[in-house]
């Protein structure tokens, strides 16, 4: 599931594109830049151009978005455009510039996508290599979610690893003995095209575990499962987060570690450093957890 | 007994709370600065998801009607602020 405020974003710049400049500002901006904020709007400022704020509401009405008031004397006194977002519920202000002061802002304004997230091989120094010898390249459509649509008949990596041997088989059913045992390169390569598909706390599971054989590669000590994947009697949906706890990992790999972590599932991936936890979590670990 | 209780509280409050907030900030400016903005909006949608989890009414009316004249008080002194530039 993709964050209501991107998804949002994605259809609102469709529309603002086309009515002129315009600027994101107040919590969602600051989030960001890196701040995490609570949020219940969206708050973007547009040079309307042309001035035609009723052609304006109809074209961003066409993209889903309804104005929440209806006096039309409100938009012309106040110059603020209250709409809710019809796909995600989301209130967005468009608030109409009026000033000089925020041509300057618009000026300033620095232009960032934030529709991707970051690539570990390109921004996080992991190079990727020429895959092995014998490995199969395939091409599948993802679902909207990055998913793979039949992993059963994917035709992914399997045998030791090392002798270049394809076949069709479940991706999760590839024991933990055998991950351990590949080249971190054909780990890494085995993993990427092993996303899982389908939801559930077994999956899930088997997904913390082909994880931590790869922060194992990355030099962790100790890797341990803890949260509702692996509570029996908490409750799991789709949406659940997959807890991972980890130690020994050098401090230097934990972002690209991570980042590489979470394209090996499509759960929601909250990976914890036991060396810099807080003392609580470090006993929900010490109390639930379970070795991977 | 209430001695007791009233040590422990200060004790509770006496933590280095702001230590804890610093961890806290510096640990998610660099995961967003390193996953980039998408993670951001993640984190936020996940604080949202859990607000509206535990008040299915958040924003309210009132709020909303809050937030509206706050744009419209900033409007105002951005319009005062130009003027002021210009003389």
């Amino acid at each position: 599931m993709q964050p209501a405020g991107r998804e949002l974003l994605a259809a609102l710049a469709a529309v603002l594109n086309r009515w002129g400049r315009w600027y994101l500002f107040g919590a969602q901006a600051v989030v960001a830049y890196g701040v995490p904020r609570l949020s219940a709007d969206v708050d973007v400022t547009l040079r309307l151009a042309p001035d035609e704020p009723d052609r304006f509401v109809g074209d961003m009405e066409a993209a889903g978005f309804v104005l929440a008031i209806k006096d039309p004397d409100f938009v012309r006194e106040t110059r603020v455009m209250p709409f809710v977002h019809t796909a995600t519920a989301m209130p967005l202000d468009v608030v109409l510039a009026g000033s000089g002061l925020e041509d300057e802002f618009l000026r300033r304004a620095k232009t960032t996508d934030i529709t991707k997230t970051a690539l570990p091989s390109r921004r996080l120094g992991l190079e990727r290599r020429p895959s092995p010898a014998g490995t199969h390249k395939i091409v599948q459509p993802l679902d909207r979610e990055g998913r793979t649509t039949n992993p059963v008949t994917d035709t992914s990596w399997s045998g030791d690893g090392r002798s270049g041997e394809v076949r069709t088989e479940d991706p999760a059913a590839v024991s933990p003995d055998r991950l351990r045992n590949m080249d971190r390169e054909v780990l890494l390569e085995h993993l990427r095209r092993t996303r899982f598909s389908s939801a559930g706390r077994e999956r899930a599971q088997a997904d913390a575990h082909r994880i931590a054989a790869f922060l194992r590669t990355e030099g962790a000590r100790r890797v341990i499962g803890f949260g509702s994947v692996f509570a029996p009697d908490r409750r799991f949906t789709p949406d659940s987060d997959l807890d991972v706890a980890v130690e020994g990992l050098p401090p230097g790999r934990y972002f690209s570690a991570l980042a590489e972590a979470r394209e090996m599932t499509a759960f929601p991936l909250d990976l914890l450093s036991l060396e810099t936890a807080l003392d609580y979590m470090r006993e929900s670990v010490r109390k639930e957890g379970v070795s991977l | 007994m209430n001695h007791r209780i009233t040590t422990g509280i200060r004790a509770f409050m006496a933590r280095d709370w702001q230590r804890a907030r610093d961890f806290k900030d510096a640990h998610w400016a660099e995961r967003i600065a390193h996953l980039g903005p998408l993670e951001g909006l993640r984190i936020a949608d996940r604080l949202r998801r859990q607000a509206i989890l535990e008040n299915p009414d958040w924003p309210d009316a009132q709020s909303r009607r809050e937030d509206l004249g706050s744009h419209n008080r900033l409007a105002d002194l951005f319009a005062r602020a130009d003027a002021a530039r210009r003389t």
